[in-house]
């Protein structure tokens, strides 16, 4: 997905990290390109490729993060969820279903959600 | 949520020929064109000129399967786009660090589940007594060890021919 968020028009650079293991790509954003001002805004995304995939696309900022992941977890019935907090609060988690199933759909359909939950900020 | 958002902004962003490459290059296993057009939101003729094209490149290899063609990225295509990235981003002295951080992971994790290959961990993991979630953490570290080990091969192609890679100049 390095490839399909690279191309993305909000994206500034996405890299491998850390750069032995490659474990996690990491983006820089630049959501002011949607008509958000913030500094420093970054997308984490990991991606496990077992026979259902499992992924997380985790948004951060200052004082807020939020994410649209598919793994097990004991917060939400099924795997696909979305969490976000402020600041250093609760995470609150809601159940979600994804429409994508490749790593590019996935990728700009994440994009679409953050877009959408910054213009809601 | 409105599956038609995303959609529109990935056909304004990538072309056409740009989205199939991307599915193509994601698939695990070998898919269709009617498949890869599907995910690529292109109809399957279009997929298919692509597809081809992609296969002319080396970008993609087709598989002939009982239900027709299947296409799926070509591995050395992946592999050497990775190399390439590596030499790009990177010189040879940070890429043979980078192969000691990822043998001492690989040596963590043959400590860890007291297992000498990928492939034995995963034997390991299927054996009766394990429970669910033990062996999907086994299954998990295996394919990280796999991730790994890719890794490390990628890396020791990178240093062994740096200099070739990085050369300005190629022989005819």
């Amino acid at each position: 997905m390095i490839d399909a968020l690279r191309r993305h028009p909000v994206v500034t650079a996405a890299r491998g990290q850390p750069p032995s293991t490659f474990t996690e790509v990491s983006a820089t954003l630049a959501p002011h390109r949607w008509g958000y001002d913030t500094a420093d805004a970054t997308l984490r995304v990991t991606w496990q490729p077992l026979d259902q995939p499992e992924f997380a696309f985790h948004y951060s900022e200052d004082s807020f993060d939020c994410g649209w992941h598919r793994e097990p977890n004991p917060h939400v019935d099924g795997d696909a969820h979305y969490q976000e907090r402020v600041g250093t609060d609760e995470y609150r988690y809601e159940p979600i279903r994804f429409d994508g199933e490749t790593a590019p759909e996935l990728t700009w359909e994440v994009m679409e959600r953050l877009r959408k939950r910054l213009d809601g900020r | 949520m409105d599956e038609s958002d995303w959609e529109a902004t990935w056909q304004e962003h990538a072309s056409a020929f740009d989205r199939v490459r991307s599915v193509v290059l994601a698939v695990p296993e070998p898919q269709p064109a009617e498949w890869i057009a599907d995910h690529a939101r292109v109809a399957e003729s279009t997929a298919r000129d692509h597809l081809d094209r992609l296969a002319d490149m080396g970008v993609v290899t087709s598989h002939a399967t009982d239900g027709g063609t299947a296409y799926g990225p070509d591995p050395a295509y992946v592999r050497f786009r990775e190399i390439r990235e590596l030499t790009t981003e990177y010189d040879s002295d940070a890429l043979s660090e980078f192969v000691v951080d990822l043998k001492e992971s690989i040596a963590e994790l043959r400590e860890a589940y007291d297992a000498d290959t990928p492939a034995d961990l995963r034997a390991a993991a299927a054996e009766p007594g394990v429970d669910a979630e033990e062996a999907r953490a086994m299954a998990r570290a295996a394919g990280d060890w796999e991730h790994y080990a890719y890794r490390l091969s990628l890396l020791e192609d990178a240093i062994t021919r740096y200099d070739e890679y990085t050369a300005s100049n190629v022989p005819a």
